[in-house]
């Protein structure tokens, strides 16, 4: 599809949320809530006294942002079917190793999931709804998540290479 | 729930049609090899501002009525750097990597994992962050209101912005990979001057100083959403709520014979000199004797832009009524949880007298 109808799309998605739920999109949050559902069922106790996962409950799971990230899931799946775009691979780089890849995967998962929580909020949340709503700092957010990429993207070049 | 999952579809299915699902082309902005997230992102923020825009102007959404992020402006500014560090590594964000997950991207599904993992690690070192995470804090803030500019002439200029960004995208690609196929295309062009043009059209709805706004405002009246009561100012007074500003409007003299603990002095005709202060708070409260005096500050404050300010309901008057007089000399009874609040109040605010 082209990119910026693609986008025309999303920020309808997005007006519509925000006209019919009140709040805008996220993705982290729903993330966070399995982290926490799965902490629980390792260690309850210790989840449930958590300064953080506390607050959300017995059941982190029953909350809109976990319905919405299960929607976001049959939604991809959904289109990719539609436009044969299911494979399964690990993407990378023809001449790039596949344990790098891991490895990158892996550790820039940890940093993003982390910093989503820091910000109560990644790329969905802060920069696409809040930014969509001009909030101050979503906006500093958006250009600090584009400042640190450009600063790290040249140092983990190589799982690209063709 | 069922309704958040139906709009989650769609996010999906649009972010998976953008060509989110493939982890190399979400990083290829990062080495100008692929302008994509540029053109969907913009296109994606831009369509919703002007659509709010929109929305609001026609009194189709409230805009009280949505749930608005607060500006913490330290851990905004690390979880962005680090959460872009994150995106450069993994080649995902959070939403991309679970419509990869859904195409079969086996990388998609490790970041996934990684950022649950991030997330139970955030949940462990939370005690650690104490109050760090407080710096910068100042409340809902919009960007426009920050610049000292309208919305539509924010808007504007934003989306400006954004189509010079597509133009140079598309140019960008051209240039180094013989792609761009939008460069100079009736589409893009087309696009472009739509966006403009209806981002520029937001300015009808700019309310002029009088008359319309005015059904909102009294729509925000109606509902309480102007004031707060005796009681919960005692008690935020009480709490020391970092984030509330208590403004006494009337004359120095009868500041110093009583006053609000913790008030700052500030006479209705000096207010306009604190109007930096108010913004760095959250809830900005002006009291006086009754509410004349304070309604007007707020009236005055409100034209001039300021969407923070609170008029203590009934005043003064009210508030050493319901908050200070003592249990015996009032013609109602009072419950026991009423009668210790009573005694908390009177010690805090009426000692010094």
């Amino acid at each position: 599809m082209n990119p910026y109808l693609a986008g025309v799309f999303l920020g309808l998605t997005l007006l519509a949320s925000y006209m019919i739920l009140g709040v805008g999109l996220g993705a982290s949050g729903g993330l966070a809530r399995l982290g926490a559902f799965l902490e629980k069922l390792a260690a309850p106790a210790h989840t449930a006294n958590s300064a953080y996962f506390g607050k959300w409950g017995a059941e982190p799971l029953y909350y809109y942002l976990v319905f919405m990230l299960g929607g976001v899931l049959l939604g991809g799946m959904f289109s990719a079917l539609a436009g044969g775009r299911v494979k399964f691979q690990l993407i990378k780089g023809k001449k790039a190793s596949k344990s790098l890849r891991v490895i990158l995967a892996v550790i820039g998962g940890i940093f993003s999931g982390f910093a989503a929580r820091l910000a109560s909020g990644c790329t969905s949340g802060q920069a696409l709804s809040g930014g969509a709503m001009l909030l101050s700092g979503s906006l500093v957010f958006m250009l600090c998540l584009f400042i640190g990429g450009y600063a790290a993207a040249w140092f983990v070049r190589r799982q690209w290479n063709d | 729930m069922f309704t958040a999952g139906i709009i989650g579809f769609f996010f999906g299915l649009f972010l998976e049609k953008a060509g989110f699902g493939n982890s190399k082309r979400l990083a290829g902005i990062f080495y100008f090899r692929d302008m994509q997230v540029l053109k969907v992102m913009f296109s994606a923020v831009i369509t919703a501002a002007i659509g709010f825009g929109f929305l609001t102007g026609l009194g189709l959404i409230q805009p009280d009525a949505v749930y608005l992020l607060k500006t913490l402006y330290l851990v905004q500014i690390a979880g962005g750097l680090l959460l872009g560090i994150g995106f450069a590594m993994g080649g995902w964000c959070p939403g991309t990597a679970i419509v990869g997950t859904a195409g079969g991207s086996i990388d998609a599904l490790l970041f996934v994992c990684g950022a649950i993992g991030g997330s139970i690690l955030y949940n462990e070192l939370y005690p650690l962050l104490g109050n760090i995470r407080e710096i910068g804090s100042c409340g809902v803030r919009s960007a426009y209101a920050d610049l000292g500019i309208s919305r539509p002439l924010f808007v504007t200029l934003f989306t400006l912005i954004g189509v010079c960004c597509f133009w140079g995208s598309e140019l960008l690609e051209k240039k180094r990979f013989g792609k761009g196929r939008y460069f100079n295309s009736p589409f893009l062009k087309a696009y472009s001057l739509m966006l403009i043009a209806a981002a520029a059209s937001l300015f009808i709805f700019a309310a002029p100083q009088s008359g319309s706004g005015m059904p909102e405002r009294l729509s925000r009246a109606a509902k309480g959403k102007d004031h707060i009561s005796a009681m919960e100012l005692a008690e935020r007074i009480i709490n020391a709520d970092k984030n509330l500003l208590l403004i006494d409007v009337r004359p120095v003299e009868s500041f110093g014979k009583f006053h609000i603990k913790n008030a700052l002095s500030c006479p209705l005709e000096k207010l306009p000199e604190l109007k930096s202060k108010m913004k760095l708070y959250q809830t900005v409260v002006l009291y006086s004797d009754g509410a004349a005096h304070a309604v007007q500050g707020q009236m005055l404050l409100e034209q001039d832009g300021l969407s923070n300010i609170l008029v203590l309901d009934g005043g003064l008057n009210k508030f050493i009524n319901s908050c200070l007089k003592p249990v015996s000399l009032r013609s109602a009874p009072v419950d026991a949880n009423t009668a210790e609040k009573i005694t908390r109040w009177r010690k805090f605010f009426a000692a010094e007298n």
